[in-house]
């Protein structure tokens, strides 16, 4: 398996204008990827998206229709699956239930030379997942987090150039789940092989890549570090997919190139200025999105100072406002959840922390604080945000 | 049954008598059709033959049982003559089993795993069709396609094949052939039951780590249909030992099986005891073969119903 070596230098995963179909249907279609030896890479999407079956593609446990896919720099398009140096944790694991934990993560090892020191490798990969003294278990007598730490040694113990993990944590509950994000990260830190993961949970990808795409119809829509895919969605579909659900229509009134500031005329009359998207020029009478966190948003009252903590007056020097009316409040624990409406229009929300919540009288938040109160459904409220948090979003 | 309905029972044991009443008209029928003949069988195999036929009266049964005698027909049955047609038998099952399994794997694994799933239905039903006629007629219908101006020599000699028609009728080959054929579904449907339960993505999981057709097959695939395999082969194995109908039908006098044998005793030799001791051979044999599979179907049968 001297071509599995690959050259040095070379990017852990290459995928070049990879396409798939399941009869009529378009699973992926015309994707380009690298990424990184050492990285963890996210493929994020709906469900139906293809980020799984791009996943399966790398595995090698379906056949593209066209483009190629170099692992390490070896071409290996049409090598079969048990030929590649690349497992994976499948998403409901897929533990073999005739065979004891040590014999389900031996499983591999027979197939990669040199065979010795087996017993060492599989006693190795169960302590590196935390499974030591379970070896003789089988399957079906562990719990669900135990099965998922099988399945992440059987796949690791081979020592495979890329790892591939098919919603690995989707099967955990809750709790379970945080914990070993945060394992599986130490553990793709300490062996420095590159991981791609499949998620449909943009939190998990957020807190585990570094680096993510965001897919969308078996086509990336967007690539970038978590903090640019959800700082600056490039799309209105990926600001949507991010969680950022506060869209308004506009029109650029002052045009610019990528990185330089362009003026906008909301579709409500409201003039700002923001930083232009990446990818050309915009230029005059474009119509565009414009996107704002609802994290980032404030709303004040339109008599009296600030309502939600965030300070200044009414409107705070450069601030947007947009007149809006208060539909719903929904507390949320951390944060407090607004939901706000611009006439006829569409619903805003505005998240803040809910600290002030939690003041006691006499404290100077006491104020705000009265006067949030008043804030009821049917009030009228200006929704205030800095334009440096506004995205531009290129119609789709 | 003498029941104190009052007086409040725990839960466990109660449920415990409502599944013995459950099980009860299985007992009956099995105690009345299955254990009281067996016994009458065993009482029978130990007397002696009557001359036209039935046993002797037995005056003294103390002494009788003290003599030995009752033994003498199992003695008997120890003759070289009847441990041939016993070996045969045996023979002959163990090798339609296996014929039976190497051809129903793949067919079974076809419909199970590879089949459209709205064919799996159709091609499940053509394996149960000959259900649909009697056996007897089916066995019949064989001996027109063996014999020498039968189907298969016409077709062989109008391909030029063959210059003259083949001896098959009468031969161990037909006897072979009938039982195969008679036994096929028997393997097929346990085959099918295992390989359907078998998660596809077991065996992406055995490629993915590098395992490739052959290992998958023998690391992934048998061992998961194994208890498909032992039911199949059970279902199999016992009745082909105990065949009579097709031997008699498509074999010659040299193909004689255990079957044969017992028919003959009772029928032709008016020999009841001495068939009565070959049948209850036959059946321990049977009954040893059930407990060991029991024995491995309940050490395995834990990990089978998690699958």
């Amino acid at each position: 398996m001297a071509s599995l070596a690959g050259a040095p230098g070379a990017p852990g995963v290459e995928v070049r204008d990879l396409s798939k179909r399941f009869g009529g249907v378009a699973a992926v279609t015309s994707v380009s990827l690298a990424i990184g030896r050492g990285e963890l890479f996210a493929l994020l999407g709906p469900s139906g998206c293809g980020k799984t079956t791009l996943l399966r593609l790398i595995g090698g446990l379906e056949r593209p229709d066209s483009g190629t896919i170099r692992i390490a720099g070896a071409d290996l398009t049409a090598t079969p699956p048990h030929r590649r140096p690349v497992h994976m944790v499948f998403q409901h694991y897929a533990l073999f239930p005739h065979l004891t934990v040590a014999e389900n993560v031996a499983f591999g090892l027979r197939y990669r030379r040199p065979r010795r020191a087996e017993a060492a490798r599989v006693a190795e990969a169960l302590a590196l997942v935390r499974l030591a003294g379970l070896d003789g278990r089988y399957p079906h007598q562990l719990s669900g987090g135990q099965r998922q730490r099988v399945a992440l040694a059987r796949a690791l113990a081979p020592q495979p150039e890329v790892l591939l993990l098919d919603e690995p944590l989707g099967a955990l509950d809750q709790q379970l789940r945080r914990a070993m994000q945060v394992e599986l990260k130490g553990l793709q830190r300490t062996l420095g092989i590159t991981f791609v993961l499949v998620t449909h949970d943009q939190d998990e990808a957020l807190a585990l890549s570094d680096r993510l795409a965001v897919m969308r119809d078996g086509r990336l829509e967007q690539m970038g570090s978590p903090g640019e895919v959800f700082e600056r969605p490039a799309t209105p579909f990926v600001a949507e997919f991010m969680g950022a659900a506060n869209f308004w229509q506009a029109e650029v009134v002052r045009g610019g190139d990528s990185g330089e500031r362009v003026a906008l005329r909301l579709a409500c009359g409201v003039e700002l200025e923001a930083p232009a998207p990446a990818g050309g020029t915009m230029r005059v009478g474009q119509a565009v999105q414009v996107v704002v966190r609802p994290e980032k948003l404030a709303l004040r009252d339109p008599g009296h100072g600030g309502l939600t903590g965030r300070g200044g007056s009414v409107p705070a020097s450069g601030e947007v406002a947009v007149a809006v009316t208060v539909e719903e409040r929904v507390y949320q624990g951390a944060s407090t959840l607004w939901i706000v409406r611009a006439g006829a229009g569409p619903r805003y929300l505005v998240s803040e922390p809910s600290t002030q919540q939690e003041s006691a009288a006499g404290r100077p938040a006491a104020a705000a604080e009265a006067r949030r109160t008043a804030l009821v459904p049917g009030s009228p409220a200006l929704l205030c945000w800095d334009p440096r948090h506004t995205v531009v979003v290129r119609d789709a | 049954m003498p029941e104190r309905a009052a007086a409040p029972k725990p839960a466990g044991r109660k449920r415990g008598r409502t599944a013995y009443a459950l099980a009860l008209p299985a007992w009956l029928v099995l105690g009345i059709f299955f254990l009281l003949p067996l016994l009458l069988m065993l009482a029978v195999s130990g007397g002696e033959r009557e001359l036209y036929g039935g046993v002797k009266p037995v005056a003294d049964l103390g002494a009788y049982l003290r003599s030995g005698a009752w033994a003498a027909n199992y003695a008997r049955s120890c003759a070289a003559i009847y441990a041939r047609i016993g070996w045969r038998s045996l023979w002959m099952a163990l090798a339609t089993t296996a014929i039976c399994l190497v051809i129903s794997f793949p067919a079974a694994y076809y419909i199970a795993l590879l089949s459209p799933r709205r064919r799996k239905n159709l091609l499940l039903g053509l394996a149960v069709i000959p259900f649909w006629s009697s056996f007897l007629i089916r066995t019949y219908a064989w001996m027109f396609i063996l014999r020498s101006e039968g189907l298969l020599n016409h077709l062989l000699l109008g391909l030029g094949l063959i210059q003259r028609p083949l001896q098959l009728l009468y031969t161990e080959l037909a006897v072979a052939i009938g039982l195969v054929y008679g036994e096929l579904p028997f393997m097929i449907l346990p085959l099918y039951a295992a390989l359907e339960k078998l998660d596809r993505s077991l065996l992406e999981a055995a490629a993915d780590l590098g395992a490739g057709g052959a290992a998958r097959f023998l690391r992934v695939t048998v061992p998961l249909a194994a208890p498909g395999i032992a039911a199949g082969v059970v279902m199999v194995f016992v009745p082909s030992l105990g065949q009579f109908v097709v031997s008699d039908l498509l074999g010659g006098a040299r193909s004689m099986l255990f079957g044969n044998l017992i028919q003959n005793q009772f029928a032709a030799a008016r020999n009841q005891p001495f068939g009565a001791a070959l049948a209850f051979e036959l059946t321990a044999a049977v009954l040893l073969l059930l407990f060991a599979y029991a024995l491995y179907a309940g050490r395995h049968g834990g990990e089978e119903a998690l699958l």
